[in-house]
Order: C-alpha cells, then structure tokens, then sequence
C-alpha cells in the first residue's frame, strides 16, 4: 500500500499493519518526536490499535531550536 | 531597592525581560547553561518534519519546567499554516504561547502583517496566547490588537541581521500608541540596541543569533539580560531628554575664587 511520510510517497509491504510497527520500523530513535496521522496526533498508547490504509499521511515532528 | 514591577501577560509574572531563542547553539547543553545562568524566563522553540533516521535530542528536555516555552510558527508562509503550527503544539506538548510567524519571503524574511492578523484572530479565539511578529505598522497593530493578541513583536531590522532598531521610530509610534506590550523582536545583535529599545518602553526584547554564534553564549546572555533590565529601569526612571545647551551639574554659585 501507499502512504505519504512528510510528503514524500513510501510503498509499504500490506504485511505492516498497525501504526505501532511502522513507526518502530522507520524510526531509529523515537525520543521527542511527535507522530501525526492525517492531521491528527497519535499518542504512543493509540498507536497498537490503529491499523494504516492506503493514502494515510503521517508527519514525524519534532521541536528543535528556534528564534 | 528597585521599583520595577515583573511584565504580567496571561496571568504569567515575567521579571526578565530579555526572551532568549533556542536556535542555532552550538549545543543544547550550552542553551540550559544560557537559560539557567542568566535566569531566562521565556524561550522561544520552533517545530519542524524530522528524518526518519535522526538521532537526536530532544530540545524539552533542556528547558527547565519553570521557564515559559513559546513556540513560533516558523516555516508558516500563510495563516493557515501558522494556525496548523500552534494547534499542533498544543496538541503534542500542552503549549499555548505561541509567536506567531508568517514569512512568504526568503530574501528579506519580512512577515506578512496580514496573514498573521488573520492566525492571530483564529487562535486567540481558540484560547491561545500569541504574540504576532510584524513589521512595525500602526494599521497592522490596531488589527493584531483588536483580533486578541497578548503581545506586539514589532522587527527591529532584518532577522539575524544584528543592525538594531532600524525601524526605532516606527516601533516609538505602537509604543506610545497600542496597549499592548511591546517585544522588540529580530535584528538585534547588541547589548546596546536592547537597552535602547528598552529605555524607550518597550516591554521586552527578544534574541537569538547574537547569542547563540557568540564566542561565548553564557556571557552574552547575561550582557543581554543585564542591558534589557539596565534599559527598563532607565525608562521607569523618566531620565532628563538630551538638550541642545550645557546644564551645569555643579551649583553656579558661590565658586572659591570669586571676588
């Protein structure tokens, strides 16, 4: 299936089902990021229960310095 | 003792004056050490899309709990951007002090008074504090005032440029003219120029640049926060205007030689 990762299209394998998995596979260090699915913040206990489907947008976000 | 009441916004007691930005340090543990040296009680943070495969620290956990986190809208190029920015941090870590950034233009970084007015009326009504950063117009800051903003965040000259208060005059002009206070943001890259801003009313000033690519951050931000309360207590004590002729300072009478 097909997903979009901060804008950029990704083909993922139908075997990854749950939010949670992708988001362990794609992200070496989870620490401080924040983890939108179109449009909407998934907090980590929501993910397990959240299966994708083709043309979900997610966006890995993350504070950083800033003036 | 010193008479200088804290600035209050939202409920919020703020008795330093000078609101440090987190960008561009040359570590997140030389930022704490600014912050916590120098006792900053507002900082500024922005948000941006991560890599996947970065590894890297998360800014939060460098901030003390007791300082204000304001996040800008940085990377906003229009208002619905800017309002997508601050639901989001809100969402994600609680925050409602938002600085409220919307820049079209990458040669100049000017902000587009309009749009931001326009993020300004939408978020204020969703129960955010927000601070537009403008270009110093008295239009834009009756519009930024009646949509509900806490704050005024006029340029004082480009962003990053260190020139000062190049807009001085158009800055006196919200000054005296808007309720709001008024926090002198962008192009500020001397001690110096925060005091001017400061004797002349504003309420606070805001940097990054200069502090955070100085030789030594530590001692700049304690140059900035020393400048912006020296600067304070100068336009709370209403000094004496500059005179076109000498005043002596010494009585003009009774001299020793005279005859």
């Amino acid at each position: 299936m097909k997903i979009v990762v901060n804008g950029k299209e990704k083909i993922i394998s139908e075997k990854i089902s749950s939010l949670n998995e992708f988001i362990n596979i794609i992200l070496k260090d989870e620490k401080g990021k924040i983890i939108e699915l179109n449009g909407k913040v998934i907090k980590k206990g929501e993910r397990e229960s959240i299966y994708l489907k083709d043309g979900d947008r997610i966006e890995l976000i993350q504070f950083m310095g800033g003036g | 003792m010193q008479n200088n009441p804290p600035l209050e916004i939202a409920g919020k007691k703020i008795k330093n004056r000078f609101f440090l930005g987190t960008g561009k340090f040359g570590s997140k543990a030389e930022m704490k050490k600014c912050i916590r040296e120098s006792e900053i009680e507002v900082v500024t943070v922005a948000m941006r899309r991560v890599d996947a495969d970065a590894e890297s620290d998360n800014i939060l956990e460098f901030i003390p709990k007791d300082v204000i986190l304001m996040v800008n809208t940085s990377g906003a190029r229009n208002a619905g951007e800017a309002i997508r920015i601050a639901r989001l941090a809100r969402e994600a870590a609680g925050v409602d002090w938002i600085k409220i950034e919307v820049i079209n233009d990458s040669k100049y970084l000017l902000p587009d008074n309009r749009e931001t007015a326009e993020a300004v009326r939408v978020l204020a009504a969703e129960g955010f504090i927000v601070f537009p950063y403008m270009s110093p117009d008295l239009y834009a800051a009756r519009e930024m005032e009646d949509a509900g903003a806490a704050a005024l965040m006029p340029l004082g000259s480009l962003i990053g440029s260190g020139e000062g208060l190049k807009a001085k005059k158009f800055i006196e002009i919200l000054i005296r003219e808007s309720s709001l206070p008024i926090v002198v943001d962008a192009g500020i890259g001397r001690p110096s120029q925060a005091a001017e801003a400061m004797e002349m009313g504003a309420a606070a000033v805001l940097a990054n640049t200069a502090v955070a690519l100085a030789d030594d951050p530590g001692n700049a931000t304690m140059a900035f926060s020393l400048a912006v309360k020296a600067g304070r207590l100068a336009w709370l004590g209403n000094m004496t205007k500059p005179a076109k002729s000498a005043s002596a300072s010494s009585p003009l009478t009774g001299f020793l030689f005279e005859e």
